[in-house]
């Protein structure tokens, strides 16, 4: 009974490790294909998307002091919109901005805000004089719900609201500018409506977005601004995040100098991200076995194969999880390399009626970095979530196969 | 564990050494920042073919005479080989593309080939976003340790976890500073299986004083 139970967690290991590092072969149309899925490489082992602004040459204003601001207000820009995982360089004597970002199907809209030199002014349409500026803005909020009439539709606007000092001014705007319907007597004495619209118009970094006038006076210093309405999710979506940017520039100061964008590449990784998993498994699969078997004799191969087990099913599930994979990610396997070896060697020295404590102490030991899995699995920095949901996986499997597999084989001897 | 408890002393001077020695070097000499950091020129080149990155490393390395070469493949068809290096001369730009037409049987000319610098990136920039994270991090552990080792004294134990982890982070920095390693990305891997190591040590410690204290 014991050879049979130990023979089938031989084998069950070998399989294991087959299909995780081989993988499942089968007929695809003229040829084979492998069924089991890849893994899920983050930008630092797979790619990402490498943009260069420069600035546009005889500009005064591309002052060290000015480029360290614009490397600054990027930086911001980019927080603000969520993309926390980028690399951003300047070059103080040439002027160069160099940005590593993700790629993914928003990627051009972010390098679309990244190049607005972000000034806000709201005019007069006709004479063109400064009414407000940018600096008079305190916040700026996207907005957005649903109505239904015949069809359903959603509707998003962005909030802006004013500094104190210029509400009045504001309201001042709202009264000179709003729609005003005036009845008007023709040469034959016939009475005619006529709209009397004096507009204003915002300009954002150098272009006309709006062309308006006002319906009310505006009292509370707010000015909601119609970015759009859509039937469908898409469109929604999309103006989502046209008002997203919006806000974002808004919220920002200006970029001191004019930038141009002068390249736009996608980069591959110089590392072979699934190589580097393979190496790593097998120097770990080695290392683990050599102490194994110095620690533990016989007992070692059984100790090794089980470690097998634990790893192929870890990248296993790293793969049919989405688990990003990182550079970091692969120090947190390093990580369960280490704990699989104490928490193995621990239960195989351990006799069946200590089993239990055992295990409940070596569990209080491993909570801090349970704790640390956690934590790190709800970061936006995707290398430290990456490393959590790797060392989260990677004990719960840990603890999962010694429990079921090397405690019911310790309680066998 | 019991070893590390007798000989804490020696432990001691031994990490304030290499951390004194570290801050020295990083104040005077700064970090040995890698190629993927650094301010850095780039020479792009369209194969139009398959090839291997090691392949064309091995002659970026030949031809600029220096081991720090980065050599990476550019956009999704994957024909174009971008060569990274600190500076490339015209003559080893020459050379290189010469090198090049030789192994993959191309007529690049200096024309046709895109050279371009790239702009450094400042360590702390890279490193502030992991800054928030590892605090929080580490005070949910502090927290942690501070309620399972009550008997020790709780400020005592929460403040000596931080401790631990900031001595530990310190002592590979400097590691890195004595050492001249490259810092490159993976310098956060590293210290991320650092930071783990030293929280479980700290755990095991902990856990060793509590029995001793009984």
């Amino acid at each position: 009974m014991k050879k049979i139970k130990i023979l089938t967690i031989a084998l069950m290991s070998i399989l294991v490790a087959l299909i995780a590092f081989g993988g499942i072969y089968t007929k695809y149309l003229n040829t084979t294909a492998n069924i089991v899925k890849e893994y899920n490489f983050y930008a630092d082992l797979d790619g990402y998307r490498e943009v260069e602004y420069k600035v546009i040459e005889g500009d005064e204003n591309a002052t060290v002091e000015n480029l360290i601001k614009t490397k600054d207000i990027l930086e911001k820009r980019l927080t603000l919109i969520g993309e926390n995982n980028y690399k951003i360089g300047v070059d103080e004597k040439t002027g160069q901005v160099n940005i590593s970002l993700l790629e993914n199907e928003d990627t051009d809209k972010y390098l679309s805000l990244l190049t607005q030199m972000g000034d806000f002014e709201i005019i007069d349409t006709e004479t063109e004089e400064v009414l407000l500026t940018k600096d008079q803005l305190a916040t700026v909020d996207v907005m957005y719900g649903s109505m239904s009439y015949d069809v359903y539709y959603q509707i998003v606007n962005l909030s802006l609201a004013f500094n104190d000092e210029a509400i009045s001014t504001l309201e001042e705007i709202s009264k000179t500018y709003i729609v005003e319907t005036v009845e008007i007597e023709d040469e034959d004495g016939e009475i005619y409506e006529e709209t009397n619209e004096k507009t204003v118009t915002m300009m954002l970094s150098g272009y006309e977005i709006l062309t308006t006038s006002f319906d009310e006076i505006l009292l509370d210093g707010v000015m909601e601004i119609n970015m759009g309405t859509a039937t469908d999710e898409e469109t929604f979506n999309s103006i989502l995040v046209q008002a997203i940017n919006m806000k974002t520039v808004l919220e920002t100061d200006t970029i001191p100098v004019n930038i141009e964008h002068t390249q736009n590449k996608y980069v591959l990784s110089s590392y072979d991200g699934a190589k580097l998993i393979n190496i790593v498994s097998v120097i770990g699969l080695i290392i683990s076995a050599l102490v194994f078997l110095v620690k533990l004799n016989q007992k070692g191969v059984l100790a090794t194969f089980i470690t097998l087990f634990t790893i192929s099913s870890i990248l296993l599930i790293i793969k049919y999880t989405n688990v990003e994979i990182t550079l970091m990610s692969l120090s947190a396997l390093i990580a369960v390399f280490v704990i699989n070896a104490v928490i193995t060697m621990k239960l195989f020295k351990t006799n069946k009626e200590n089993m239990l404590k055992v295990f409940a102490n070596l569990l209080l030991n491993i909570m801090p970095l349970i704790l640390i899995a956690i934590t790190f699995t709800f970061s936006s920095i995707i290398g430290i979530s990456a490393f959590g949901m790797m060392l989260f996986w990677g004990i719960l499997i840990t603890l999962v196969v010694s429990y079921a597999i090397t405690k019911n084989i310790v309680d066998m001897k | 564990m019991t070893k590390i408890l007798e000989n804490k002393k020696v432990i001691a001077i031994l990490l304030a050494i290499i951390i004194l020695v570290g801050v020295g070097i990083i104040a005077t000499k700064g970090l040995n920042v890698g190629l993927e950091y650094s301010s850095k020129e780039k020479v792009e080149m369209i194969l139009d073919q398959h090839f291997e990155s090691e392949d064309v490393e091995k002659i970026a390395v030949e031809v600029l005479d220096t081991k720090n070469v980065l050599v990476k493949k550019v956009e999704v068809f994957e024909d174009t080989v971008a060569v990274y290096a600190k500076t490339i001369s015209d003559d080893q730009k020459e050379k290189l593309i010469e090198r090049i037409n030789e192994a993959y049987g191309i007529e690049l000319t200096e024309t046709t080939v895109e050279e371009t610098f790239e702009a450094k990136t400042r360590l702390r920039d890279v490193i502030k976003v992991y800054i928030i994270p590892i605090l929080v991090t580490t005070l949910v552990v502090a927290i942690y340790h501070a309620i399972i080792f009550r008997k020790l004294g709780m400020v005592k134990i929460m403040l000596s976890s931080i401790l631990f982890v900031v001595i530990a982070e310190a002592v590979l920095i400097s590691i890195y500073a004595i050492t001249r390693i490259s810092v490159t990305p993976a310098i956060f891997a590293v210290g991320s299986l650092v930071y783990v190591g030293t929280v479980y040590v700290a755990t095991l410690i902990f856990e060793q004083l509590l029995k001793m204290k009984k």
